[in-house]
């Protein structure tokens, strides 16, 4: 068989095809090897370049920032779960405080109708038995000495606590 | 593939099947031309717009129109919502001593066709948290398939143990108990709440909306575990507004001594009830008010309810002789006499037809000329209507009227009843009513109002309404809100209300009132037995009173007790009533840290 084609044949064969194929492939071939030359960059623009350096910063910041962040947010989680468990003493303690703070009341008015019923020996506080201390007279530090004697400041007087 | 290729033996194809086979071949090529591939972008373009579109369309669905719907399914799974920790605000007293205080309760429900495991076991894991034997749970869990009440007020830690257990078919439902650690101390003045949480007494009652904590469910963010995330927290996790407390001017330790001296003197004398109340004269503010009998709050259910009002606030009575110092300064403000003035004390006349006496005529007679302090300090009825006889009756009615009588105080006390006064025109037109209003009779009041009405001779004449409520109060002790009270009236002049008190001084130091004076200090008082009415006849039975008013020289403190029908010869304002004020006024001295005024008393009457 020619390797030229006739103008009236074609390949009813698969093997015909595929001589056909190789051919084609073989010329397509010799015609690159025939034309090889040194590939030459065109010179590239000021802003491309540019452009390609800034692609390059910011993928490495982007990486930077990432591995930065994955211990913040690692930090961001942990520190509301402990937010949460907080909280949820929080509660519990409040819960505990108004349940304290009403037995405290109730065993205070056992105890003072207690004593009323058997006082066992504890007496009604009236005039008779309290002792009157004048009030003292209110004195100004002068020096720095005087400052250092005084005693602490009285605590301010208790408020109540809220429930 | 074997069978449609011809094989090289076969005979070679027709010349309309080669024909057929190179327009395949020219067609496959110009498949590649860009015209046809311009078309199918085309075509691909326009399914990626169309896909952009539904994308779009399917966007502004889900966020605009769906989105209330969304965001509450979301929030559904994301949020968390806790429970208010009070319903009601705390009440508290002056000191910050617990009254009454909100305590999550929770009713246990069982549903048993809900049950996934077998009855007893459920009974057998319920039993030892609840206190009730297994055979008893089973008992109730087999009454019915569904809604079985089986135990209430449970306490928030054996409720979250109930939880813990994680079985179905059990129902936990959250209500509020109200817990009174002062009992029956203070329930004349708080009142209580039903099972529904309800005010149905005192300001339990008349402050319904004051003590209701403004209905705020915290949401809270959650992750999966149930934790709560701080994302949707507020700030300040704890809502300031829940802190808040009602505070009252009332001290539970004077309190206390009121009533235990209270009691005691109803039950040496048999009395049917009595109230001692201890006001500041100089706002109004009350710091104890104690009314026996009483009940406990936390056991309404078994109380009389005729105890739930407070009779001190809400019933009338004939004040008898402690109303004498109020006339005795309406007649001086009207100038009708003078602290100097004299009047005659014939024991006995006759009024409009009427007889009038003093209670100790049948064994003193007549006291002859007395100057105003004896009127006082003798309790003398006769004196009293030869005063206000000098003064025109319309006048009279018009003072009265001033003072509020017949009127209510404007106390913010519940079940306030105003005070019963006859029509001015039976008071002008009956001698005998200007007569009895002389001596305190013929008209009645609270025991709240006469405090109120004696309390202008402790603060230069002004009429200040009495009350309980200081206000509501911040964790800071900052006050957030006060009640309006009607404001201050001058009703009498400051030198006529120290007249008047110099004479209640004299009750105490040379008149009836003798037993209630204590060593060191000065204190003006007055006392009164009244006759009581029923029916509008007076009946053999007495209202018996004292008042004072402390100290003398500085006079701050007006301390009323009052003692219904006690029994026996002896009852009288000075032996019934007075112990009560005497020792109110006792320890109101060493909690209020009063020095005595005569000190040297003191060292003397000391061992």
């Amino acid at each position: 068989m020619s390797a030229a084609l006739k103008p009236n044949y074609y390949p009813h064969d698969e093997k015909d095809v595929a001589r056909e194929r190789r051919r084609l492939v073989e010329q397509r071939r010799q015609k690159l090897q025939a034309k090889v030359e040194p590939f030459v960059l065109p010179p590239q623009p000021r802003w491309l370049t540019a452009l390609i350096r800034l692609q390059h910063v910011s993928t490495a910041g982007t990486l930077l920032i990432v591995g930065a962040l994955l211990p913040l947010y690692g930090w961001g989680s942990l520190t509301q779960h402990n937010w949460g468990k907080r909280f949820s003493e929080l509660e519990h303690l409040q819960r505990q405080e108004r349940q304290l703070l009403a037995d405290r009341e109730m065993r205070k008015y056992q105890v003072a109708e207690q004593a009323e019923r058997q006082p066992l020996g504890l007496v009604r506080e009236v005039p008779g038995n309290t002792l009157f201390l004048p009030t003292a007279a209110v004195k100004t530090p002068s020096t720095s000495a005087d400052l250092v004697d005084q005693p602490a400041a009285p605590l301010p007087v208790p408020s109540p606590i809220s429930y | 593939m074997a069978s449609t290729t011809p094989r090289p033996s076969s005979p070679p194809p027709s010349r309309a099947a080669i024909a057929r086979r190179r327009r395949f071949v020219q067609t496959r090529a110009a498949e590649a031309r860009p015209s046809q591939f311009r078309s199918r972008l085309l075509v691909l373009a326009v399914l990626l717009l169309l896909g952009q579109i539904g994308l779009l369309a399917r966007l502004f669905y889900l966020q605009v129109r769906q989105s209330d719907k969304l965001r509450l399914s979301a929030q559904r799974h994301q949020l968390i919502p806790l429970p208010p920790q009070i319903a009601r605000y705390p009440i508290v007293d002056r000191n910050g001593d617990l009254l009454a205080v909100d305590k999550p309760a929770f009713t246990l429900f069982a549903h048993p066709m809900l049950f996934k495991q077998p009855l007893t076991t459920v009974a057998e894991q319920l039993s030892p948290l609840v206190n009730k034997s297994v055979a008893e749970l089973e008992k109730e869990l087999r009454s019915g398939p569904s809604g079985i009440p089986l135990v209430y007020e449970l306490s928030e830690e054996t409720a979250s143990r109930i939880r813990g257990l994680y079985l179905d078919g059990l129902e936990l439902v959250r209500e509020w108990q109200r817990v009174y650690p002062q009992a029956e101390l203070t329930s004349g003045i708080v009142g209580y709440v039903d099972r529904e949480h309800k005010g149905q007494a005192g300001l339990e009652f008349s402050q319904e909306k004051l003590l209701q904590v403004p209905a705020k469910e915290r949401q809270f963010s959650g992750d999966g575990d149930g934790f709560l995330l701080p994302d949707l927290a507020p700030t300040n996790p704890i809502d300031p507004a829940s802190t808040f407390t009602l505070r009252l001017t009332i001290d539970t330790r004077l309190q206390r001594v009121a009533r235990t001296a209270l009691r005691q003197q109803l039950k040496k004398f048999n009395a049917l009830r009595g109230a001692a109340i201890v006001m500041d004269a100089r706002d109004g503010s009350l710091l104890a008010l104690a009314a026996e009998p009483s009940f406990n709050p936390q056991e309404y259910y078994k109380a009389d309810p005729s105890l739930f009002r407070n009779w001190a606030v809400a019933d009338l009575y004939e004040p008898g002789s402690t109303f004498k110092p109020v006339n005795t300064a309406i007649a001086l403000q009207a100038g009708v006499v003078q602290p100097t003035s004299t009047l005659y004390d014939e024991g006995r006349i006759s009024v409009g037809g009427w007889p009038i006496q003093n209670n100790d005529f049948s064994s003193r007679g007549g006291r002859g000329t007395l100057t105003l302090a004896e009127v006082l300090g003798y309790s003398s009825n006769v004196a009293m209507v030869h005063m206000m006889s000098r003064l025109p009756a319309s006048q009279y009615y018009t003072f009265l009227k001033q003072l509020g009588v017949g009127e209510k105080t404007g106390s913010d006390l519940a079940f306030e009843t105003p005070g019963q006064f006859k029509p001015k025109e039976q008071f002008v037109n009956y001698p005998i009513e200007p007569a009895t209003t002389a001596f305190g009779q013929g008209f009645s009041v609270t025991p709240i109002q006469m405090v109120q009405m004696l309390g202008t001779m402790a603060n230069g004449g002004r009429l200040v309404t009495p009350h309980v409520i200081a206000g509501l109060f911040d964790r800071d002790n900052q006050k957030v809100k006060s009640l309006p009270l009607p404001p201050p009236r001058q009703v009498f002049s400051p030198t006529v209300s120290r007249q008047v008190l110099n004479m209640m001084g004299y009750v105490v130091t040379d008149g009836t009132g003798k037993a209630a004076q204590i060593p060191g200090y000065r204190l003006g008082g007055k006392t009164g037995t009244a006759q009581k009415a029923k029916g509008g006849i007076y009946i053999n039975a007495r209202i018996t009173s004292f008042v004072g008013i402390f100290p003398l020289d500085a006079p701050r403190y007006v301390l009323l007790a009052v003692v219904d029908e006690p029994k026996g010869d002896d009852a009288y304002g000075s032996t019934v009533a007075l112990p009560i004020v005497k020792a109110v006024t006792e320890s109101l001295i060493t909690i209020a840290g009063i020095p005595p005024s005569h000190p040297k008393e003191l060292e003397r009457s000391s061992p």
